[in-house]
């Protein structure tokens, strides 16, 4: 890994996690944007925290690379609500994100577990 | 509940971004936001708390509007009036008008398919002859820079009071301009001449050039040998270029033909080259030869030396910055040097710019014509655009919804209307290159029909022709599209926006438009049905005529000559000898005499005279030979024939008259023995009186004619030679004959039937070309009839329905369709009927200005007849099926609908 400092490491974690995050979350279903909030937040215990301005950003970019798509459904008695969905290529991008996590995870985890003879 | 918009839109406001787009985000933020907004509140948080805490969402929004501004494309703002014309941004306008249009027009794919294929048959066919038009009439025949192309006519004249005719030029003349001319280059020379070709004696035009001709007219290429060149003027040796044609019908395309020597008027020329199919064939010459042959080959007549003889057509091409009138003013003023060394001579000249509308004596006849056939050609586009007004009318009906709703919204209505045309105007605009596409192949097609022989000289479009095709095209979109855009937005906006328009609440505005189109296409189709019926009638009645004389089997010669010099010495000689040589051919009974052949070219010439006690008045005449009556087998009524033996002129000098004149000028009176008076004071005595004729317009028998004895010595007149047999071989043998009697003549024998049967073919194909249009106009109309028809049937649904459930029968449901349906046509008849009138008429005075020998009755009740029973079959058998369609409405499914 290059020698990054602390900070950058972080957002990049962040960022590369968030995308995660959300893909996987649109995996089983499709869902508007504030329930995807509140879920990563009830999921993970309020120790993962989204605004408005940072959720959408991150929609907005994985709509704009073709891995997610928005779509406005009207339900009776409902206003409408914009809708992401996982797409093809979304799908395909999420398996490899999550092949790369699971080793990333699996790599810190040996290099970072306590030394017990 | 706070609304959140205004915070979202300031923080997006700089990105400018597209406004649907910015919406759609402003939309979707805001309902997280008030959602988040209600669950603070629902866990007890005060208004005050929760709307600060949600307003922490919008934190880094900046970083969003920074992702936002790479990925969103940007538009620039303009402020939006509701209900007002915004005057910005045309071109996006227009962008959107078309992307809408295109497709509008993909959803309704069969209709614009109809629509471009109808526009493109009456504007491609409009195109096509107007390029044909435009080749042969309106520019110079040449194909390489014809704005530089120019045409010189001379006029000569020696009596001060009477202006020369302008024509061709003298020798010297040519001479002089083309030395002394700044303005001009390439000057060329070139005149018409027919003599025989070989042992064939029957007339081949060659053209007599001078030797820069071919740099001049240049051919593309040549196929065997070489051109003139400018020492086969100076040297005596006669040499000549022939064309492709003349090669391969003449002389079996024998490929040896460079270097051997071919006869015109018997005298050996040798062939220098041959060259394929080119501008230069000026009145179809299949030969080029030196002009300085003309003694040569003409054995006895000489132009070459008398300088005053006018011979030349001058051509040439103007030098950069002068223009046709500073040519004309200093080729006036080089005239005017050459007249001092001709005393009493005065000279004018006439540039043009080759067309033949320029033409001296010619523009006002071919600017009527030109005129006439474009009316009927516009009168095809102006079919094309009713036709598909009708068609696009019912999908105007169809969208009167939408166009509510957008002027609801507050769209101005010239700006829907900008919207609604720029689809009729995208179609025409489809339309425009298969119309280029008939602009291209129509001409050559049409040009191979009317003439034996392809033209030599480029039928391709010009700038003309686009400009007429843009035009045409623009104007038929326009036409086409502002009905139906002016019916979109005339109708009643509160139940358009229902969706409700039921039959018994509209206006019958789109009715009335529609019959109102009808009647105009059952006009047109109606009058140009009649125009064809006109050239029927005439052909049948010209193929039916009974001239009054024999015409099949009398052989008319007609003879050019440049110079009026008897060969034997003296015309009676001339007259005697070529008598006797003709009498000597094997079936050839009588010769006669005349000063005028049946159906020659032009008026017949006229002299004033006078009954003692009358007015004078002119009479046409012709002189002939004592022989001539019985030649042509014109019986006399009374009296008799002239006589060899007659003296020529005692105390009146004989005359024959025919029976119209008689009648006219002695109604119930014996005309022999009667007198008239010329103008000089000699008098005529009727001797006899001929039965009428008919020899000016082929089916109309002559005015009063008046036949004056021949004075052999007084100059040359036709010969005419009654025979049996065949008419091809002796008509070869008469030309001989007379070739070898005044072999500087130029000559063309056939029968007078063979006269009859030319102008009876040109009726023919004129009439066959009205007659497509006019099927194609009757075919147009009656699709028109049909859609029109069909869409009021089924606008009626509803009332037939009622109708029927109220116990009508089928016939009365006919009756009701008929007889609504009926009242567009039968005003498109009358209408057609006074159109046709007074185009008959029209017709009827260009023929008789071209002095056609055939005439046309603008008033014949036929012709109206058989169209208007054409007509109606066909506008009936049009509206049978939306009839019947109509009988079979379900009157429960009809009601329910209400």
């Amino acid at each position: 890994m290059q020698n990054i400092n602390a900070q950058k490491f972080e957002r990049e974690l962040k960022k590369g996690g968030a995308e995660l995050l959300v893909m996987s979350l649109l995996e089983a279903r499709q869902r508007h944007g504030y329930e995807l909030r509140k879920l990563i937040e009830t999921r993970s215990d309020g120790a993962l925290k989204f605004n408005a301005a940072s959720l959408y950003l991150l929609l907005y970019r994985l709509e704009k690379r073709g891995w997610i798509e928005g779509r406005w459904v009207e339900k009776a008695g409902e206003r409408r609500r914009r809708f992401y969905k996982l797409t093809k290529d979304g799908k395909k991008a999420l398996a490899a994100q999550r092949g790369i996590w699971e080793s990333f995870v699996a790599a810190i985890n040996r290099v970072t577990r306590p030394e017990n003879a | 509940m706070p609304d959140w918009k205004p915070e979202i839109r300031q923080r997006l406001a700089e990105l400018k971004l597209e406004p649907t787009r910015e919406a759609a985000i402003i939309e979707e933020l805001s309902q997280y936001l008030e959602d988040c907004y209600a669950e603070l509140r629902a866990s007890g948080a005060t208004e005050g708390g929760a709307y600060q805490q949600t307003l922490t969402e919008l934190n880094g929004s900046e970083l969003l509007a920074h992702e936002l501004r790479r990925a969103e494309r940007k538009v620039t703002h303009e402020p939006i009036v509701l209900g007002t014309n915004r005057r910005t941004n045309m071109i996006a306008d227009l962008w959107q008008d078309l992307r809408y249009a295109a497709r509008g027009l993909r959803k309704h794919a069969l209709l614009s398919t109809v629509v471009v294929a109808t526009l493109s048959l009456g504007i491609g066919i409009s195109a096509g002859v107007f390029t044909l038009i435009n080749a042969s009439a309106l520019r110079a025949r040449i194909d390489k820079d014809p704005g530089s192309f120019v045409r010189v006519f001379s006029s000569y004249t020696r009596d001060p009071l009477r202006p020369g005719r302008p024509g061709d030029t003298t020798l010297a003349d040519y001479f002089a301009f083309r030395d002394r001319a700044r303005s001009l280059r390439e000057l060329i020379a070139s005149t018409d001449f027919r003599p025989a070709l070989e042992d064939d004696p029957s007339e081949t035009r060659v053209r007599l050039t001078t030797c820069n001709f071919f740099e001049f007219y240049q051919p593309e290429r040549m196929i065997l040998g070489r051109l003139l060149q400018a020492e086969d003027c100076s040297t005596a040796k006669p040499v000549a270029v022939l064309s492709e044609t003349a090669w391969r019908n003449r002389f079996a395309s024998d490929p040896e033909i460079v270097g051997k020597a071919i006869h015109f008027n018997g005298q050996p020329v040798t062939v220098i080259g041959v060259v394929p199919r080119y501008a230069g064939q000026i009145n179809g010459a299949i030969a080029w030869l030196p002009y300085t042959l003309e003694t040569y080959l003409k054995a006895s007549e000489n132009l070459l030396h008398p300088d005053e003889a006018a011979w030349l057509t001058v051509e040439g091409r103007l030098n950069p910055g002068f223009s046709r009138r500073d040519a004309a003013t200093e080729l006036g003023l080089l005239a005017g040097q050459q007249d001092r060394l001709y005393p009493g001579r005065k000279s004018a000249v006439i540039v043009t710019d080759g067309s033949m509308i320029q033409e001296p004596g010619m523009g006002r006849t071919a600017v009527w014509v030109i005129t006439l056939t474009m009316a009927v050609l516009i009168l095809v586009v102006l079919i094309t655009c009713a036709n598909v007004t009708t068609l696009l009318l019912a999908r105007a009906e169809a969208r009167q919804q939408e166009v509510a709703i957008r002027l609801a919204l507050g769209a101005g209505r010239a700006r829907l209307i900008r919207m609604l045309l720029s689809e009729t105007l995208l179609l025409a605009c489809l339309a425009a290159p298969i119309s280029l596409y008939f602009a291209y192949r129509i001409p050559p097609l049409l040009d191979g029909w009317l003439y034996p022989e392809p033209a030599p000289f480029s039928l391709a479009p010009d700038w003309r022709v686009f400009s007429y095709l843009a035009a045409l095209s623009l104007l038929a979109g326009l036409l086409a599209g502002l009905a139906p855009a002016c019916q979109s937005l005339s109708f009643d906006l509160v139940n358009s926006l229902k969706g409700r328009s039921s039959f018994f609440g509209r206006r019958a505005d789109g009715l009335r438009l529609r019959g109102l189109l009808v009647g105009a296409q059952v006009a047109i189709s109606f009058m140009l049905l009649v125009g064809t019926g006109f050239f029927v009638r005439a052909y049948q009645q010209m193929a039916a005529a009974d001239p009054g004389f024999n015409t099949r089997q009398v052989l008319a010669t007609r003879q050019w000559m440049r110079q009026q010099v008897p060969p034997q010495g003296s015309w009676a000689a001339f007259h005697r000898e070529l008598a006797q040589r003709l009498e000597t051919l094997p079936g050839v009974q009588s010769v006669a005499y005349a000063s005028r052949l049946p159906f020659a070219p032009g008026a017949a010439p006229t002299l004033p005279v006078q009954v003692s006690g009358q007015a004078a008045r002119p009479v046409a005449y012709n002189v002939i030979s004592p022989e001539f009556f019985n030649t042509l087998d014109i019986p006399l009524v009374s009296g008799r024939a002239f006589q060899e033996a007659d003296p020529f002129c005692g105390r009146a000098c004989p005359v024959v008259v025919s029976q119209e004149l008689a009648r006219q000028f002695w109604p119930g009176q014996n005309p022999l023995g009667q007198t008239l008076r010329l103008p000089r004071g000699e008098l005529l005595e009727v001797v006899g009186v001929a039965r009428d004729t008919s020899t000016q317009r082929i089916g109309e028998p002559d005015d009063p004619l008046l036949y004056l004895r021949w004075n052999p010595n007084g100059g040359p007149l036709a010969p005419l030679a009654r025979f049996s047999g065949d008419a091809g071989a002796l008509a070869r043998a008469v030309m001989t004959k007379v070739r070898e009697a005044i072999p500087s003549a130029e000559v063309k024998t056939e029968t007078i039937q063979a006269a009859i049967d030319f102008n009876l073919e040109i009726v023919w194909k004129f009439g066959t070309l009205l007659l497509i249009l006019g099927a194609l106009a009757l075919f147009l109309a009656a699709i028109g009839i049909y859609g029109v028809v069909s869409f009021a049937v089924s606008q009626r649904a509803k009332e037939m329905g009622v109708r029927l459930a109220l116990g009508a029968q089928k016939r009365d449901i006919y009756r009701v369709v008929f007889a609504r349906s009926i009242r567009p046509i039968a005003v498109g008849l009358l209408l057609g009927l006074a159109l046709a009138l007074s185009a008959g008429a029209a017709l009827a005075r260009t023929l008789q200005m071209l002095r056609a020998p055939f005439s046309m009755n603008a008033y014949d009740p036929i012709a109206y007849v058989i169209a208007a029973v054409l007509f109606s079959t066909v506008a009936l058998l049009a509206l049978v099926g939306p009839a019947r369609r109509a009988t079979r409405v379900d009157p429960m499914a009809a009601l329910r609908d209400e």
